[in-house]
């Protein structure tokens, strides 16, 4: 850093030749028409991610996709037969769409969020594997980048999936039965739900390696998408075709609000997934709480306007149970953020004393994590309390302010336990996703068990019926919480309190918070960007 | 969703490199748990050098390499490559470098003009620079009769040279090639010798490991010798022939038989294992360059009419079996 820098410019190898036309093309200097459009495409090709081009010009080569296109096109005329000939001769004058519809759900539903997720876990993961991500990594393409190329990826696949089946659509509307609002909205569901699957295949896709965990991921991931083909076949077959739902403002508001909500949720396991493949000098973690935070928002204003559309708060007391959980998960994840920074990050951290103080715990770092998801979790919980108690005009099974302190209490006392348990392993950055997962669900699991066992030694029987001694198992609460009258008011308050205790106790803890000061980006950087 | 950020040419051409080392190693160590990849090592590379890195398998010259490739992160120490940490400023030392791995995976069905297009849009080459600079590296690497044969369909020499465009499909200033001998027949290694030479006379900081000593000899400027992760030797091939040789085995050829040269050659305590075969003396000698020559003048200050006087040369290969010990970890 300190030799003198000069401003000579790397030399292109010895003399290029300039062409005009792309090097794949067979003729592409031509003043024809399909020369013209070879070179309007290859612009166009110029603004794409280049792995949406390579994975494209895979997939449109492998057997796979061929068999799976084509069989799906030929099932989906097979069944448009067999609807003709079963119905006949009715299909001539009743409506006979909407059976034809729900035939060409499961056709569909199979490649788009069956196949799709799995073979895009497959294809980041066999990256990862066959030593082809290594080169891809020492390129200029940012980890977001090949994330985002391998989901346009799986998109495309979808669209593609879906073009073979479109006719088939078109002709169960000209069958009658269905309205074109129940197939656009029937289509969005199927999508988001192969977009939440894709998007959750990528983000597992970095942590499994190896033929053992590639196979725990598969097995894993097809159990889910096993439970979300049950799920939406439910959904979309008793919900929406043939309901009228399509037809009302109401059912295009729930659906604006799931879209919009699971779309955030593909981006978080989206930025979760391009994380994972990060460099480790790299920021992992800022731009992913942004998002997490962005996501509570969309959640908190999702629960608001459905409690005032309906008019029922009780769906308050929901939203802040979830963004208990929620957080409790986040939290804990982020307790396995490493206690080192590198000298990349350090150049970003805030530097003033008002900076230091609030986004600190934007930065990584574990005791930044536990303090983000302690911090943000509980002022939304308690926010969502607040505005439930303070515009409701009906009465709630439990008040939605002393819900929300039982809800803050128990994730500040679960997550700063936890902290605190995995805490020796933790400060010398050992500690593994895995590790700090089993002790969450042990604790949950222990929470649930222990007031009970407690009770059977007291009394020799089980509980029947909901004692102060439950307030320790949040299971039990939460269901005593939206039943038989509501919470006793005077519980509420004792998981905020042993909350904020613990909360405390980890502050002390929290060295490694304020240990790095901001530093200078270095000349020999400054001068290359400027260059 | 599916943009992608935008490399303006001149940007992406104009990366500012300074007159400094290229390549430094500045106290490197790795660890894999109990085992010392790379033990605190160091050495640099100037501009446009090309340096050979010898040692056994499992030395450490993969784990140092991917270091430099920002692969790896060292547990100390910093690599730096135009005085860019590859820890810290990973996306920037890859726009200058061009890494060849001992070995790679590719893609099932693509063909090699798709891989080297891939591998070019990867590196923000768009439009007719990407053109072109496919088009210069499937020429430089002959490849271009092999543009539309699919990858897996390559011999392992081709591959080697589908891997070495790869690696130079985006200009790079510095070139880092692990064992890109390894495994070729006679010929395509000679073909890959010429490439090399070529990439280096065009002012590429090189950085090759090979096996083969003796082209390593003749490709590089200077070598190091790396053994159990430490770096045993660094410099020339002349200083490494040198400094490691405390012995020197001398030829001399006398013009007329004389037991003066015999009894001066006896009395002297750094000469041992003296042979006599009519007028040729051979001798190993314990000492360096300069001891040589005081000896010669000795013997010529003896009235000793000497014809020739010479030192056998080492080759590499005697100096890195000489310098090794042929452990591995």
């Amino acid at each position: 850093m300190n030799g003198e820098q000069n401003t000579s410019v790397v030399t292109t190898l010895g003399p290029v030749e300039e062409t005009s036309h792309h090097a794949l093309a067979l003729d592409s200097e031509g003043d024809g028409f399909w020369s013209r459009f070879d070179r309007l495409t290859t612009a166009v090709a110029d603004q794409l991610n280049p792995i949406l081009i390579k994975e494209t010009r895979e997939s449109l080569k492998s057997r796979q996709f061929l068999i799976t296109f084509f069989l799906l096109l030929a099932l989906t005329l097979l069944w448009t037969c067999l609807g003709i000939v079963f119905n006949a001769p009715e299909v001539y004058y009743l409506p006979t769409g909407a059976a034809l519809l729900s035939g060409y759900y499961f056709l569909l539903a199979v490649p788009i969020f069956g196949l799709v997720p799995l073979i895009a876990l497959r294809s980041l993961s066999s990256e990862i594997d066959n030593d082809t991500f290594e080169l891809m990594s020492i390129t200029e393409l940012a980890s977001g980048q090949i994330v985002r190329g391998k989901f346009a990826s799986a998109v495309l696949q979808m669209v593609l999936y879906l073009a073979a089946v479109v006719p088939s659509l078109a002709f169960s509307y000209l069958l009658r039965g269905v309205s074109l609002t129940e197939i656009a909205m029937l289509l969005i569901a199927v999508f988001l739900a192969g977009l939440v699957l894709t998007s959750i295949a990528l983000m597992i896709a970095p942590f499994v390696s190896g033929y053992l965990g590639q196979s725990l991921a598969i097995v894993g991931l097809s159990a889910a998408i096993l439970f979300v083909q049950s799920m939406m076949a439910g959904i979309c077959l008793s919900e929406i075709v043939g309901t009228g739902a399509a037809s009302t403002s109401e059912g295009w508001l729930l659906t604006l609000i799931t879209v919009m909500n699971l779309l955030v949720f593909v981006v978080v396991f989206l930025k979760a997934a391009a994380a994972g493949i990060a460099p480790v000098s790299e920021n992992r973690s800022t731009s992913l709480r942004y998002w997490t935070l962005a996501q509570q928002s969309l959640w908190i204003v999702t629960m608001a306007s459905v409690a005032m559309y309906y008019d029922d708060f009780e769906p308050i007391n929901f939203g802040s149970f979830v963004l208990a959980a929620y957080w409790l998960v986040i939290g804990t994840i982020a307790l396995t953020e490493s206690t080192e920074i590198s000298p990349r990050v350090r150049r970003e951290l805030p530097s003033t004393i008002s900076g230091r103080a609030f986004l600190s715990a934007f930065m990584p770092g574990p005791s930044s994590g536990y303090l983000f998801a302690v911090c943000s979790g509980s002022v939304a919980i308690i926010g969502c309390g607040l505005f439930g108690t303070l515009v409701k005009n009906k009465e709630v099974m439990t008040e939605p302010i002393f819900f929300s302190f039982v809800m803050a209490g128990y994730l500040t006392t679960y997550l700063g336990l936890i902290r605190l348990l995995t805490l020796p392993l933790a400060i010398r950055g050992m500690l593994p996703l895995l590790a700090a997962l089993l002790t969450l669900a042990a604790m949950l699991v222990l929470s649930g068990v222990a007031p009970s066992a407690i009770f059977v030694v007291i009394e020799g029987d089980l509980p029947t019926v909901y004692s102060d001694l439950e307030i320790l198992n949040p299971f039990w609460t939460i269901m005593e919480s939206f039943d038989r009258g509501g919470l006793p008011i005077h519980l509420t308050v004792l998981p905020l309190a042993s909350g904020i205790a613990i909360t405390f106790i980890n502050l002390f803890w929290m060295r490694d918070l304020y240990k790095y000061r901001k530093i200078a980006v270095p000349d020999r950087v400054l001068a290359d960007r400027s260059a | 969703m599916i943009g992608r950020r935008r490399v303006p040419l001149s940007d992406h051409a104009g990366v500012h490199s300074w007159d400094g080392p290229v390549i430094e190693l500045d106290r490197v160590s790795r660890w894999f748990g109990k085992t010392h990849a790379v033990n605190e090592v160091t050495f640099n590379v100037p501009r446009g050098g090309v340096f050979g890195y010898i040692g056994p398998n499992g030395a450490g010259k993969t784990t140092s390499m991917r270091i430099l490739a920002t692969l790896e992160i060292p547990n100390s120490g910093d690599a730096r490559i135009d005085a860019l940490s590859s820890v810290n400023e990973p996306d920037l030392v890859r726009r200058r470098l061009g890494f060849m791995p001992d070995s790679f995976g590719t893609y099932r069905n693509i063909n090699c003009a798709e891989y080297l297009d891939f591998y070019a849009r990867s590196h923000g080459l768009i439009g007719r620079e990407r053109t072109a600079r496919m088009r210069w590296v499937m020429d430089f690497t002959g490849l271009r009769p092999l543009a539309d044969k699919p990858i897996r369909g390559l011999s392992k020499g081709m591959r080697q040279r589908l891997c070495l465009g790869r690696a130079l499909i985006h200009d790079p200033s510095v070139l880092i090639l692990d064992e890109p001998a390894a495994g070729l027949d006679p010929r395509a290694r000679i073909e890959l010798r010429k490439i090399i030479r070529t990439l280096a006379a065009d002012g590429k900081t090189i950085l090759i490991s090979s096996h083969i000593l003796t082209e390593l000899a003749e490709m590089c400027d200077r070598i190091g010798i790396i053994e159990q992760g430490r770096l045993l030797a660094t410099g020339t091939v002349d200083e490494i022939r040198g400094v490691n040789t405390t012995t020197r085995n001398i030829a001399v050829e006398l013009l007329s038989a004389n037991d003066e040269a015999m009894r001066l050659l006896r009395s002297n305590p750094a000469v041992t294992d003296l042979r006599q075969a009519g007028l040729d003396l051979s001798f190993s000698l314990t000492g360096d360059r300069n001891d040589q020559a005081e000896l010669l003048k000795n013997l010529m200050n003896s009235g000793i009419s000497i014809l020739q006087f010479r030192s056998t040369d080492q080759s590499l290969e005697d100096v890195f079996l000489r310098v090794t010990e042929g452990r591995v970890q």
